[in-house]
Formats: C-alpha cells, sequence, structure tokens
C-alpha cells in the first residue's frame, strides 16, 4: 500500500467512525418495514379489486389490459401480464426488419453477437435502469425495477449455457420455461411473483440490434466479435462494449463508458495506439483513448482479458470510429463493425 | 439469522459505510433505516441468501445512488470548488511542516478530495479500502465486473495523487 492509499485508508476510518446507537437503529429500521408492508398491503388489496373487475368482465382504460401491480415487495413494479407491451423507451435498440424473432426461429438467438432475438418493452421502459447482452449461446436482458429489484432474463437454445451465464447468483428464484420448442427461458428475480412478470412481459417475436456509441473497423489478425453489450440508466447510455476472441481462449475487451465532463485529457498522454493520443494504464493490461467528449474508450487486454498484445489493442482502437454525441442514439454507428 | 440478529451485528458498520457515501451523518443514518426497513418487509427471502450481507451493501449503494441524484441538483459543492479547498488545505499543511495538526488536515484534506469524486468511484474506494472487501465481491455490490471496480479504482487513485501530493 503506498501513501495516498495510507492517507486514504486512515482518512475514511476517521470519516466513518463514530458511535451508532444500534437499539435505535433497529427501532427505526422496523417501523419503516412495517410501515413499508402496510402500503404494500394496501396496494395489494387495489390490485385484486382490479383483477376481480377484470375477471367480471371489466375493462380498463379501454383496453384488455391486465396491470399486476407490484411484485410482492411492494416496490413499485408494474408490468403488463399479457396485455399490450410498454411504450419503447427512448433509449430502444433499433428494431431489426426482415429477421425471425427467437420464438419463429430459435436456433438463431445467441448465433449473431449484433442482434437481440427479443424485447421487453414493459421492463424497459420502466426500469431504473438495464443492460442487453448478446453472447455464444444466449441474449440477456439485465435490469433494476421498482425501487430495488434486480431481474435477469435469457434466451438461448441450451439451458446449460443459459445457466452458466455471467449474473449475480446469489438473487432470489429462478424460473425456467421453454416458450417454444427449441428455446429456453431462463429469468432470475427477487421472488417468484416478480419473476412470473417477467417471464410475461417477454416478447418474444421482435429483433434488435445491439448499437455502441463507437465502432471497429479494424481487428486484430484471427479475432472476432463473441460478445457485445450495451447499458442505459435513467434514459441515459451508461456503458458498453464487445469481447473480441481468438483462438477460443485469447480475450480482449474494448469498452466505452459515459463519462459527462471527459474530453479535454490529452494532457495524460503516453502512449500512441494508431495515430491517437492514448494512456497506457501501468500494468500496459489497458489502453484508453484521449480526448473524447464524454466518454471513457479502452480496450483490456490483461488479468480478465487476456492473450491479446498492446499491438493488437492499438490496432483495434488505432480504427474505431466514435460517435459524435454520446447522448444521442441518433449519432451513433449503425453496426459495432464495418 | 432473525432480522434483529442482523442489525445488531451488522447495522452499525452499516451505518459507517453510509457515512462514506453520503458524506454527510444525518443522511447516512436515513438512508440505512430506509434500506434495512425494505429488507425487514422481505426479510424471509434475504436471509436465505448465501450473502445476505452482499444483497444489503447493493440495496445501501443504489438507495445511495438515487438519493445522491436527487441531491445533485445543487446541495452539493461542486468538485472544482471542493478540490480547490482541498489542494488549499494540503498546501497549508505543507507549509505547517511538523505541526501535530498535520496528520488530521492532511485526513480532512483527503476526504475531501474523496467526497469530489463520481460516486461510483467514491462507492469504489470505500468498500475496497475501508470496507476491505476484494474486487470480485465490490463488483457484486455494484453490479459491475471486476475489470470495472479496477478501473474506477485506478481512476480514482489518479485523481487522488494528483491534487494531494501526500507530505511525508
Amino acid at each position: 500500500m503506498n501513501d495516498v492509499e495510507k492517507l486514504l485508508t486512515e482518512s475514511l476510518r476517521n470519516s466513518a467512525d463514530g458511535e451508532v446507537d444500534g437499539m435505535v437503529l433497529l427501532e427505526r429500521a422496523t417501523t419503516r418495514g412495517r410501515k413499508f408492508r402496510r402500503r404494500h398491503r394496501a396496494w395489494m388489496g387495489a390490485g385484486l379489486a382490479v383483477v376481480a373487475a377484470v375477471a367480471a368482465g371489466g375493462v380498463i382504460g379501454g383496453t384488455h389490459l391486465w396491470p399486476v401491480s407490484g411484485n410482492g415487495n411492494g416496490n413499485g413494479f408494474d408490468v403488463a401480464v399479457g396485455g399490450q407491451p410498454g411504450a419503447r423507451p427512448a433509449t430502444a435498440l433499433p428494431e431489426v426488419a426482415g429477421e425471425q424473432g427467437a420464438s419463429v426461429n430459435p436456433a438463431r438467438v445467441g448465433a449473431d453477437v449484433n442482434l437481440i432475438h427479443f424485447d421487453a418493452t414493459a421492463i424497459t421502459s420502466t426500469a431504473r435502469h438495464y443492460t442487453w447482452t448478446s453472447g455464444k449461446g444466449y441474449e440477456q436482458l439485465a435490469a433494476g425495477v421498482g425501487t430495488e429489484d434486480l431481474i435477469y432474463a435469457e434466451i438461448g437454445p441450451d439451458m446449460g449455457v443459459l445457466d452458466g451465464v455471467e449474473r449475480q447468483n446469489d438473487l432470489g428464484v429462478v424460473v425456467r420455461e421453454q416458450p417454444v420448442p427449441g428455446l429456453w427461458l431462463r429469468v432470475q428475480a427477487t421472488d417468484e411473483k416478480l419473476a412470473r412478470q417477467i417471464v410475461g412481459a417477454i416478447e418474444l417475436d421482435r429483433v434488435q440490434r445491439i448499437v455502441l456509441p463507437f465502432q471497429l473497423t479494424g481487428l486484430p489478425a484471427g479475432a472476432s466479435v463473441v460478445r457485445s453489450a450495451v447499458g442505459f440508466d435513467d434514459g441515459v447510455y451508461t456503458d458498453g462494449g464487445v469481447v473480441l476472441e481468438r483462438d477460443g481462449n485469447k480475450r480482449m475487451e474494448i469498452q466505452a463508458q459515459y463519462a459527462p465532463g471527459q474530453g479535454n485529457d490529452s494532457a495524460r498522454a503516453n502512449h500512441v495506439a494508431g495515430g491517437r493520443q492514448a494512456f497506457l494504464y501501468p500494468g500496459q493490461d489497458e489502453i484508453e483513448l484521449l480526448g473524447l467528449r464524454n466518454l471513457e474508450l479502452s480496450a483490456r487486454i490483461g488479468k480478465a482479458y487476456q492473450g491479446f498484445t498492446v499491438a493488437d489493442a492499438d490496432l483495434a482502437l488505432g480504427g474505431v470510429n466514435v460517435a459524435a454525441d454520446v447522448t444521442a442514439m441518433s449519432t451513433w454507428p449503425k453496426t459495432l463493425t464495418s | 439469522m432473525t432480522f434483529e440478529e442482523y442489525v445488531a451485528a451488522r447495522g452499525p458498520a452499516l451505518v459507517r459505510l453510509a457515512r462514506l457515501l453520503t458524506g454527510d451523518r444525518d443522511l447516512a443514518e436515513d438512508l440505512v433505516q430506509e434500506v434495512l426497513g425494505r429488507a425487514f418487509v422481505r426479510w424471509r427471502s434475504i436471509s436465505r441468501m448465501d450473502r445476505p450481507d452482499i444483497y444489503i451493501r447493493r440495496m445501501l449503494v443504489n438507495a445511495n445512488t438515487s438519493w445522491w441524484r436527487r441531491r445533485s441538483s445543487g446541495e452539493t459543492p461542486v468538485a472544482a470548488e471542493l478540490m480547490t479547498a482541498a489542494v488549499d488545505r494540503s498546501a497549508m499543511t505543507k507549509r505547517d511542516g511538523g505541526d501535530p495538526g498535520n496528520a488530521t488536515a492532511e485526513r480532512d484534506a483527503m476526504w475531501r478530495l474523496v467526497m469530489a469524486l463520481p460516486e461510483r468511484q467514491r462507492a469504489v474506494l470505500a468498500l475496497r479500502y475501508y470496507e476491505d472487501l476484494d474486487d470480485a465481491t465490490i463488483a457484486e455490490v455494484l453490479g459491475c465486473s471486476p475489470a470495472t471496480v479496477r478501473t474506477h479504482a485506478m481512476r480514482a487513485l489518479a485523481a487522488l495523487r494528483v491534487q494531494h501530493p501526500v507530505t511525508h
């Protein structure tokens, strides 16, 4: 640990320390918990009344929509189950015409990292944040819904592959279904009711294209894109990227994070990547392009991602096309590679 | 473990972590009460998790994020002001040389710099250097990859090094 880290540790301890009255904390947390529970029961009562009205032939808002309010946790998450999908959010990915959805052609799912063969507008239109990922044999939506819940929904032809996908695995319950022959759906959520709501919100007849605020125009020899991901938080791009693979076991990630205010950092340059000013991290495991407005774009070749060289990263970064405005999806490149 | 046992064992530590996330002692207690109140409602499912404490800390970080957004409308001093104040303070402590208050002043200056960091970077520093969690666990708490955790940490430390020349 160096001097700055030592001082930092001391400073954090100093700022965090101090007495905490555990009894008061317990009392107030329990009081709030009981309040949340009462509010939740009131919600559920209202929800049951709505269900009864629908069962009796009632119509809500002029449509035959069946709203299920709350997820059992009183967190305020609503999904229209078995009814109309939600409006596509402003950060919706471009829809792909001419490509069959997962329900029609399950074999295409997880076979093209440029595409997502499902949608879930009832989730993405209300989620706090969400990330789409397309990888080998699977496609995933991870989202923060309601006030605090995290959900994962994945589709693919092989449930074994879906069970092995990267996610927070100590989360609640898992629901596995086979919506059509040859296609599996795996949903993980904090409780079963929420998981069932998520299952009901999956739209298997839509295809979307993953786009990013950058595009690769040159790949290192023998490398191909094996995974892509793009994430949004509160209607704004947060991060995304692609993973390149070579020889089945060598990997490199090109990723970009939204960084408001970034752009005047060329003075940090200690490296040139394909003619562009860059910063080579001391461990020689990551190279960041400099001078990009509101964007941190880098190639990671070390630790978790190994087998590629600095020269490989330079080649990929040297040819990258960057969106004019990371906050305006209309300015983003239309494809991940060219 | 019952909810009461969990709060008795971990509640104070959560409040201390929240002090680092929020930078405000009153807000920290309020934030933890809010998070534990929500955990109370579904304690049965949370207590069955392999590591409920990771989940609660994740709730805490997420709750702070939304609070932080609400507060960012103007209540928080802008980063540049905090940075300037901290650097001024640091320069003053340098001049003071062997003053016994020097260490305290340096810690204060460092804390101001930490508070000026982006919220995500500050969370990584708190979890790594105060909670002493490894990068994989921090990644679970923050819902990102270990590589992203390392990037946040590296950038935060780089900013602190630039802004805070250590005087001893």
